[in-house]
């Protein structure tokens, strides 16, 4: 028994935590990544490439002229104004946390409410002094805690089960998202297109965005390029942050929380299951060469997220 | 090697105000008898061991989230924890049980009351009560007119608020029957207790207090409505931006029951579903820590978004069941308290065993008289506010504010009730700023339950500490903080 006010905030908290997880990631990588990004690539691509992962490129020009790294790395992580920076995103991680308190562990809760608290105290002048860094590595070291906490202390139940759908559709539209925001960047430096170097360079640093290079050197015993990359955040079956076994993942969870019952063709398993069904025979080759792919896939991700709030949200 | 400095340094330079009531001490400056054990303990910790442990306790409310919002603020979002002194509150077993024994006699007349008065309301027939004071109150409420709850049980969480005197006596400061709040920091200031003086705790026979959610779902699967074996049961919450939402969230979990917000529940056909995942699930008992005006639209407040609309009409059906009962607020009006004795003696026809406050009703002639005369001494206090906002202290203002209340008293005579000022009780306190134990007020809010043949005083209690400095006022929202209380066993 579950209210849909209720599965409103477990799935919302899971994609908030999701959510600033992977843009906190992705700063950092990027940050880290430009001071020895080769000759052609500038600091300036890299600031361009944080704003439109995290879809913030119009929001920011709303309030600022120009690019400028202080003020890009202040926007996405601590900016109170900006509903989407990374301090935003936790405020409302817990609020709808606070709102569903009953269901989560005592244990959950607190590492949430020290992880809102503990952020509070970046503000903008640490950042300026340090850099995104240790603000980054700090998020990202709480929020390992917190999913760390919750998969030891939360019952297997319903209220998990939704929690979980949250992050598995949050993951496998952050994934779509750098992939996304990555492949233009490189569109970006068409001069350098051809060189070796510089796509090694971009691929590693892709991977390295959402937290699967060692995993993939690991996978493949060889070092990054389009095809490996692309294929080992896709269609990756073993690997936790590939968007095909988050779709799977989802799909379980989404049996737990429907019970079983029979599924109609207008249903959020439905919808899921086809996807599932056409992503288990493809090829990376196919991926390849069907440039429109990675947006047909986002929206497909978001058409399960409609089709989830349709069926169990609304209250 | 230096000796370490321990507490027992702090106590003796304890400053005594010898014209109070100190729990801990007598008049000797002695420790009394029922402390000995607790304050030898603490005697021994050292200085430093002890502010570590006070640093701990309150990175531990904050962890836990056990925050309020001041209303008064200029920042709404500003946290503040409720401070919790770690030096406990004893009350002996023989003065507890008078304690007890008043409340529960207490409430079974307050509860025959209300059945009275919404009923055949006999004691304003029998010009015990007049009858304009309950008809004039804000909290009267006419929705509920000839129409009994199930099992007849009208206030099923009392919070009545006791302060001892100067002379030694319990008395009955206020009545709170309408959704009295503070148990949750009862069952966390316990918790605290046990996890930084665990050896102390553990070796002192104290009553338990954390049964407390259990005999409250009891109490409400014992009011179910008629023919429903296994009632679903929830608790109504105006949300989380509520000052109380922490206990809310608490019991709920507490109890392992749903916490459900107006915009979850609908009622169709006068019965009361929620809205869940798989559709709609009849709900059969509500705790509701939503105040009466908010709960349906339909009946009250035409603009509360926190209520349902047919709430009321399922509830005179006998479909869903309300803890506490609508209209509850006339019994704790300050001015109907004044009748209390002598609603106990003509309901149950006993003495009152707690006292109350003697109590000047200014709309009475003579009344309004001595409190314009002596009102340098007394405290008036509007009789339908709560959380201690409203309340003029005689001795503390000046002559100007003087003279401009009693025209306020005069304009508004049934709103104004006037009371001696009382000494309440002092206790040693931890001052961090002073970095000293001294005397500080208190009191102590009592959480009672009440249920189809069950009468249950939680055995401990909240006791407020009003951390100011000569401070009377010990509410939360007006700089309290507070103390673990312990009845001992034994």
């Amino acid at each position: 028994m579950m209210l849909s006010r209720t599965a409103n905030s477990l799935f919302w908290t899971g994609r908030y935590i999701e959510r600033l997880e992977h843009l906190a990631r992705y700063l950092n990588a990027q940050f880290l990544s430009s001071a020895d990004a080769p000759r052609a690539l500038n600091k300036q691509l890299a600031l361009e490439s944080m704003l439109s992962m995290a879809g913030a490129t119009e929001a920011y020009f709303k309030t600022h002229e120009q690019i400028d790294d202080e003020k890009v790395i202040l926007f996405l992580t601590v900016d109170e104004q900006y509903l989407f920076s990374i301090k935003n995103y936790l405020s409302l991680a817990r609020e709808n946390a606070r709102g569903i308190r009953d269901n989560l562990s005592t244990e959950v809760w607190e590492t949430v409410n020290r992880f809102y608290h503990s952020t509070s105290e970046f503000n903008e002048e640490i950042i300026i002094k340090k850099g995104p860094y240790d603000f980054c590595k700090h998020v990202l070291n709480y929020v390992n805690i917190i999913k760390g906490v919750a998969d030891n202390t939360i019952l297997r139940n319903q209220s998990w089960s939704m929690i979980r759908t949250g992050i598995n559709l949050e993951r496998a539209l952050q994934i779509c998202k750098i992939l996304i925001t990555k492949l233009e960047d490189i569109d970006k430096m068409s001069t350098d297109k051809l060189s070796p170097a510089i796509t090694g360079y971009h691929w590693a640093s892709l991977l390295r965005s959402a937290g699967g290079f060692d995993m993939s050197r690991n996978y493949y015993h060889e070092s990054p390029n389009r095809e490996r990359g692309i294929e080992f955040l896709i269609l990756n079956k073993k690997f936790p942050k590939s968007v095909l076994f988050n779709l799977k993942e989802l799909q379980q969870n989404l049996k737990i929380i429907s019970d079983h019952k029979p599924i109609t063709p207008d249903s959020v398993e439905f919808t899921t299951g086809k996807l599932i069904a056409y992503m288990n025979y493809l090829t990376v080759e196919d991926i390849l060469e069907k440039e429109e792919f990675l947006y047909q896939l986002e929206e497909q991700l978001l058409d399960i997220g409609r089709a989830l709030e349709r069926q169990y949200l609304q209250y | 090697m230096e000796q370490e400095n321990c507490l027992e340094d702090l106590f003796d330079a304890y400053p005594f105000e010898p014209h109070l009531l100190d729990e801990v001490y007598n008049e000797d400056e002695k420790i009394r008898k029922h402390y000995q054990r607790v304050h030898n303990y603490f005697s021994q910790i050292s200085i430093k061991d002890f502010k570590d442990l006070n640093e701990y306790a309150k990175r531990s409310s904050f962890d836990q989230g056990i925050t309020f919002n001041v209303y008064s603020d200029k920042d709404q979002g500003v946290e503040r924890i409720f401070p919790f002194d770690l030096f406990p509150r004893v009350i002996p077993n023989r003065e507890w049980e008078l304690i007890e024994k008043g409340i529960i006699q207490r409430n079974r007349a307050l509860n025959l009351f209300l059945q009275d008065i919404y009923n055949d309301k006999k004691i304003l027939k029998d010009k015990v009560v007049p009858k304009e004071l309950i008809f004039s109150s804000n909290h009267y409420c006419k929705h509920v007119h000839d129409f009994n709850p199930n099992k007849e049980v009208y206030v099923h969480v009392s919070g009545t608020d006791l302060i001892k005197h100067s002379d030694g006596k319990y008395y009955v400061l206020e009545d709170n029957l309408r959704c009295p709040s503070g148990v949750s920091y009862v069952l966390s200031n316990r918790i605290a207790t046990k996890k930084t003086v665990p050896t102390l705790f553990f070796k002192s026979n104290v009553h338990p207090v954390v049964d407390y959610p259990e005999i409250l779902s009891e109490v409400m699967r014992s009011i179910a409505p008629q023919g429903v074996d296994d009632p679903e049961c929830v608790l109504l919450t105006p949300g989380m931006y509520n000052s109380a939402y922490y206990e809310h969230s608490f019991l709920a979990l507490q109890m392992g029951i749903q916490l459900v917000e107006g915009r979850d529940l609908f009622v169709d056909n006068n019965f009361v579903y929620m809205k869940t995942i798989y559709g709609p699930k009849k709900v059969d008992v509500i705790y509701r820590r939503v105040d009466d005006e908010f709960m349906d639209p339909l009946v009250f407040r035409k603009d509360s978004m926190l209520g349902v609309p047919g709430l009321i009409s399922a509830y005179r059906e006998g479909n869903v069941s309300l803890a506490n009962a609508i209209g509850t607020g006339v019994a704790d009006d300050k001015a109907v308290y004044t009748y209390v004795p002598d609603i106990i003696k003509y309901y149950l026809d006993e003495s009152p065993i707690l006292s109350n406050v003697h109590t000047y009703r200014c709309e009475k002639d003579e009344d309004l008289q001595y409190v314009l005369e002596n009102i340098h001494k007394l405290v008036v206090k509007p009789v339908d506010e709560s959380g201690g906002y409203g309340i003029f202290i005689g001795n503390r203002a000046t002559k100007e504010e003087i003279a401009n209340f009693k025209e306020v008293i005069k304009s508004n005579r049934r709103k104004y009730i006037a009371q001696p000022t009382m000494s309440l009780s002092v206790h040693s306190t931890y001052i961090e700023e002073n970095n000293l134990f001294e005397p500080r007020h208190i009191d102590l809010r009592t959480f009672s339950l009440t249920g189809n043949n069950i009468e249950h005083v939680c055995k401990g209690g909240l006791t407020r500490v009003a951390l100011r400095k000569g401070n009377l006022i010990v509410n939360s929202s007006q700089g309290g903080g507070s103390k673990d209380t312990w009845v001992f066993q034994d």
